[in-house]
């Protein structure tokens, strides 16, 4: 199961590398995640000390890449399943001794490695953009720790959702509209996570934000409601558990259009 | 080797019926699939390749059931589906061994041979790092009948493969078909009579999902002898011809409208009986006419 796994991921990955969509929204993401967190945005003395702090700059770095991606993502992610059945490729992948588990956890995986790639420029660039501007070292931990409870758990909760979705719809454009919609009130509507019941219910990765890098976190003026730890853990293990219910869903989805368990209820029924 | 449809019948939502009470049994070799357009091949064929669930009845290769034992099936099954498509960004080499991971092959040597084997069989090594979107329709079913032969597979199903190709293609991909049947199961699925006339040694002709006529090739034209008729006649002659007998071809010519068609007995006008071709018996048994 793993070889078959491994291959998939493999050629999906390369695809996705050879697409140009994939590309311009790297370069969209890199630049952005780059950009938003240098001191030209925050030209304040207060914002230069902060700069100062590689937590306070770690969580800025994601929070802007979770802004752009969690949108992005759902354009690279969605079509990945729906996109074999467009092509005709369906068919002929499932002829073969090939089970909707592979299939569908392989399409996920190499979803999730292209979605972590893009992450990359932030994580070298940021610690170069401020030895340059400021002449410090930055300490890495704080943008890994990012990228492991911010982005990770967004790209993973978007990921699902879009596969999920669209194969579900069989329509990537009416998936696009209505996660588009989702995505305004998550990410952009409600950014700042005001309440308990908000810091629980959010994909954004404010939560995680809020709670670990954000100024008032790190003893800086109190311009943000703080989130505790645990709340900003209970969204984590929300996100993965419903993201993992999306694609059970999705595997038992695409079992059932190959028939098999379909045939023994039709079976039932011929005998009775 | 042996198929075994029992009493399959397939209902789609709305009554549509596909395929009503089929039963037969394939045994190894070429097995042409006839029928005009809805008469049910392909939904015979998708049950048979365990992507489709029959209403009612079962499917067996080799005494398991195709349903019950689907992923067994597909380790042996070899499909190319009417419509087939590639993914346009890979190379045809990459294509293939991304499919042959599928089909269980992991090893590197063992994949590398199997492609570059299957690549060759159908005339396409030298196109082999090309990417798929620079491929012709007929390089594309090459590929397509090149990925049925990555493993060694004993149930061979090709659906309507020369749909849409050119003449030239379509006789070489007859002859590749003919090549690669060896001693497995090959069904070839078409509405296309010079496709089995060639290449098939065994014939089903299908009609409204039901099975019209099973029978060799040779069996087809000798029950036809002495019924297939031409005539060169004039512009009103051919009017009443048309009504009262099924035209296979009609030619205008400046002496006349030649005429081939089918008749039971030698009809009055003037014509001489001619040997039957087996597109002449699928007219006759499909009814379908001019």
């Amino acid at each position: 199961m793993l070889s078959r796994v491994k291959g998939i991921v493999w050629y999906e990955l390369k695809m996705r590398l050879r697409s140009r969509l994939y590309w311009i929204i790297f370069i969209l993401a890199s630049g952005f995640s780059l950009f938003v967190p240098t001191p030209l945005n925050y030209p304040g003395p207060e914002d230069a000390l902060r700069f100062y702090s590689d937590w306070w700059l770690a969580g800025q770095t994601f929070s802007a890449l979770n802004l752009l991606m969690t949108l992005l993502a759902a354009f690279l992610v969605a079509d990945r399943i729906l996109r074999d059945s467009n092509l005709r490729i369906e068919e002929i992948i499932h002829s073969r001794p090939v089970s909707s588990m592979e299939y569908v956890i392989a399409k996920y995986m190499a979803s999730m490695i292209s979605l972590s790639l893009i992450s990359i420029p932030a994580i070298i660039g940021v610690p170069i953009i401020k030895r340059l501007l400021l002449g410090v070292e930055m300490n890495l931990l704080p943008l890994l720790i990012a990228f492991l409870v911010m982005y990770i758990p967004s790209m993973v909760f978007v990921a699902s959702l879009s596969l999920t979705g669209t194969t579900f719809a069989r329509s990537a454009p009416a998936f696009y509209g209505v996660f588009g919609i989702i995505w305004y009130f998550d990410s952009v509507y409600f950014r700042v996570a005001e309440s308990t019941f908000r810091g629980v219910f959010n994909f954004s990765g404010t939560s995680s934000f809020q709670a670990f890098f954000s100024a008032t976190a790190l003893g800086f003026t109190n311009d943000m409601y703080l989130i505790s730890a645990g709340i900003a853990g209970l969204n984590l293990f929300l996100l993965i558990m419903v993201s993992g219910m999306m694609i059970t869903a999705l595997i038992y989805h695409e079992k059932m259009r190959r028939s098999a368990t379909d045939y023994r209820i039709h079976i039932k029924k011929s005998r009775q | 080797m042996l198929l075994e449809i029992d009493n399959v019948t397939k209902i789609y939502p709305g009554g549509i019926v596909g395929v009503k009470d089929i039963s037969l049994q394939i045994q190894e070799g070429m097995l042409g699939l006839l029928g005009p357009n809805g008469a049910g091949k392909t939904t015979l064929i998708r049950m048979i390749a365990t992507l489709l669930v029959p209403t009612s009845g079962d499917i067996r290769f080799n005494g398991s059931s195709v349903f019950s034992s689907s992923q067994v099936i597909r380790e042996t099954l070899g499909y190319l589906p009417q419509e087939f498509g590639v993914y346009p960004n890979l190379t045809a080499w990459e294509f293939l061994d991304y499919l042959a991971i599928l089909d269980g092959i992991y090893d590197y040597r063992s994949r590398k041979k199997a492609v570059e084997h299957a690549l060759e069989t159908v005339g396409l090594t030298s196109v082999a790092k090309s990417q798929l979107k620079t491929f012709s329709g007929g390089m594309k079913r090459r590929i397509g009948i090149a990925q049925t032969l990555l493993k060694t597979k004993h149930l061979l199903i090709v659906d309507e493969p020369t749909a849409g190709l050119d003449p030239e293609e379509r006789i070489r991909f007859r002859n590749l078909l003919s090549e690669i049947s060896g001693d497995r199961l090959v069904i070839l699925s078409t509405h296309i009579v010079a496709d089995v006339e060639t290449t098939c040694n065994d014939i089903i002709i299908l009609k409204k999902g039901r099975v019209l006529i099973r029978t060799k090739p040779l069996s087809l034209l000798t029950d036809l002898r002495g019924k297939v008729w031409e005539t060169t006649i004039s512009e009103n002659e051919f009017k009443g011809l048309k009504q009262k007998f099924a035209l296979i071809t009609v030619v205008r010519k400046a002496e006349g409208i030649s005429c081939r068609f089918l008749a039971d007995e030698k009809p009055s006008i003037e014509c001489i009986s001619v040997s039957p071709t087996l597109e002449d018996a699928y007219v006759y048994h499909v009814g379908e006419i001019l």
